[in-house]
């Protein structure tokens, strides 16, 4: 893999793995750390593989293997309370056109909760929730990726869903 | 509310975040560094005229005399990585020395040597903060049948030809047991258009009485098509059938090495980090509930879901299709709510109208397992169309 062929990787997918990376670290440190890792890993691998189609999948799956190595190396290791990225630092993405005033902070509102009660969720529930809304990935991707069949994550998206629903119809409480 | 779940959740969580600039910059900087200490890892040094005279000297007459001059040494390849505890390793008597050659897929693949034991590398890594420095290194060499020579480490063309190497261990299925499982890396070095690799995995000595395998076969993960293995007897073999590079060599471990107390300490443990790789570093753990609902959905099947379970009406639609998907929604009130969908192809595989045999359920966490269980049921009729109906367990079986 060229120099180039990195930077071009990078400015077209930089900023979905780069949001994956901040929602599943939870920390800026650790999203900048695992996002580094990534790119420096598919360039080193880049000289074995050729990747023909689904960048982002390879991408993200690479990211996804660092995560896993990392947590276990770092699992007893507690978040830096004040690094985590807040969930309402990343707002600004509340669908359909200029809603009311009111409208518009009823929809932050449900933003701001949902996106603290997908950090919340289990990685078993969170992962394929955040590769399938975050990331658009088909489900067989995303099973290719978390090493599942295809219907458990299906079933795990829509457990997830329905845990989220409850959590959104008590409040985020 | 409860409708819009979808889109609220693409909402929520669209990619808003953006890698610094300094960020990116930090990560070029570093790929072309990184680049070029490879590239500087990967020179040769070159043996000065006169040792090879000598070596050829010293070994014309044999039958292997051209194996020993036409390749690298382990040792040399060792040497090459720089690491100078793995080459004197290579040279101690504890070393294996195979020169065995096989081709297939228009290559030829000689396996050269063996070595393994503790602390026998300069370059010792560790994980969870454990040294892992107990290893088995293997030295194989990669050369084009045509005798065209192979690509340079550090030229595009190096990565056109992938092969996955590895040791494997007689009576444990390679597709769960390789390099890429039991702590394995490896480096390349190309050498007078031959590819020497030297693959390193933890050491599998203990599992000598087995026997220990090593193969070489085309691509980045390992491809089942290239060997067979039996599971009745361990055994594995080559496919012959197969048209990449399929090289499967014993090696000739010494079997009074083995140690079948610690082999099976090792497969438990292994065991255990696998199980805890696939999930979270949180596994969900399965109570009761759980196991009791998992018992129940095993019992169903189309013919008999009727016997078990009955259908809430209310939910009963004809699904939209969309993309070769199914997709369904229901409102039960306080029982819940959902958005479904199901792949046609995964739901009908023979494209037969009636009910699927695949069902995805759900139930609350921290609820009572059966007596909110819900289960989604797709059917294909005559005439294409899907119909979708919920589910729950009759009264009696939500006791």
């Amino acid at each position: 893999m060229k120099q180039e062929e990195l930077e071009n990787y990078m400015n077209t997918y930089g900023r979905e793995l780069y949001s994956f990376c901040c929602f599943v670290t939870g920390n800026r440190q650790e999203a900048d750390d695992l996002y580094q890792d990534t790119f420096l890993k598919v360039y080193e691998l880049g000289d074995r593989l050729i990747i023909r189609k689904n960048p982002k999948g390879f991408l993200l799956s690479v990211a996804m293997n660092l995560y896993r190595n990392h947590r276990r190396k770092l699992s007893t290791r507690l978040r830096i309370v004040g690094t985590r990225v807040s969930a309402e630092e990343t707002l600004g993405n509340i669908p359909s056109g200029e809603p009311l005033t009111e409208e518009r902070a009823i929809a932050e509102e449900t933003g701001r909760i949902l996106r603290r009660e997908v950090e919340r969720l289990p990685d078993k529930y969170r992962l394929p929730i955040l590769l399938f809304y975050m990331e658009e990935l088909s489900l067989a991707d995303i099973a290719g990726i978390l090493e599942l069949p295809e219907g458990t994550v299906k079933s795990r998206i829509h457990r997830a869903k329905k845990i989220l629903r409850q959590r959104l119809e008590d409040g985020g409480k | 509310m409860r409708n819009r779940m979808d889109e609220l959740l693409r909402a929520a969580l669209a990619p808003t975040e953006v890698p610094s600039d300094q960020l990116n910059d930090r990560i070029l900087h570093k790929a072309k560094e990184n680049r070029q200490m490879s590239e500087k890892r990967s020179y040769r040094r070159s043996i000065p005229a006169a040792v090879i005279a000598a070596a050829c000297i010293l070994v014309l007459g044999s039958g292997t005399v051209l194996a020993a001059y036409h390749y690298l040494s382990p040792a040399e390849v060792a040497a090459e990585g720089e690491d100078s505890a793995l080459e004197k390793a290579f040279l101690s008597d504890g070393a294996i020395y195979v020169n065995e050659t096989q081709e297939s897929g228009g290559y030829k693949v000689t396996l050269l040597g063996s070595v393994a034991g503790r602390n026998i590398s300069d370059f010792i890594g560790e994980e969870n903060g454990v040294p892992e420095d107990d290893r088995m290194y293997t030295v194989v060499a990669i050369e084009r049948a045509d005798g065209s020579p192979m690509p340079e480490t550090s030229s595009d063309a190096y990565g056109d030809m992938a092969f996955y190497a590895s040791h494997y261990i007689r009576g444990l299925d390679p597709n769960r047991y390789s390099i890429m499982s039991m702590g394995g890396g490896y480096s390349d070095h190309v050498r007078d258009g031959i590819l020497y690799r030297l693959l390193e995995m933890d050491n599998l000595e203990m599992f000598a009485d087995r026997g220990i395998y090593v193969g070489v076969c085309t691509g980045t993960f390992y491809d089942a098509e290239a060997y067979h293995y039996a599971e009745s007897t361990g055994e594995m073999s080559r496919n012959e059938n197969y048209g990449g590079v399929n090289a499967l060599f014993q090696l000739p471990v010494d079997k009074s090495k083995a140690d079948p107390e610690a082999a099976a300490k090792y497969l438990e443990e292994f065991e255990r980090m696998m199980d805890g790789s696939a999930e979270s570093e949180e596994p969900i753990k399965k109570d009761d509930t759980d196991l009791a609902v998992e018992d129940f959905m095993q019992l169903l099947t189309p013919e008999n879901i009727d016997e078990y379970a009955e259908p809430i009406e209310s939910t009963r639609q004809t699904c939209r299709i969309e993309d070769g998907m199914a997709f369904a929604s229901y409102d039960l009130g306080d029982d819940g709510a959902g958005e479904v969908f199901g792949w046609i192809e995964t739901l009908f595989p023979d494209g037969e109208p009636g009910m699927s045999e695949s069902f995805s359920y759900s139930y609350s966490v921290g609820g009572d397992g059966r007596a909110d269980l819900q289960i989604e049921t797709y059917t294909l009729n005559e005439d294409g169309s899907v119909t979708f109906v919920l589910y729950g367990p009759k009264q009696e079986i939500r006791k």
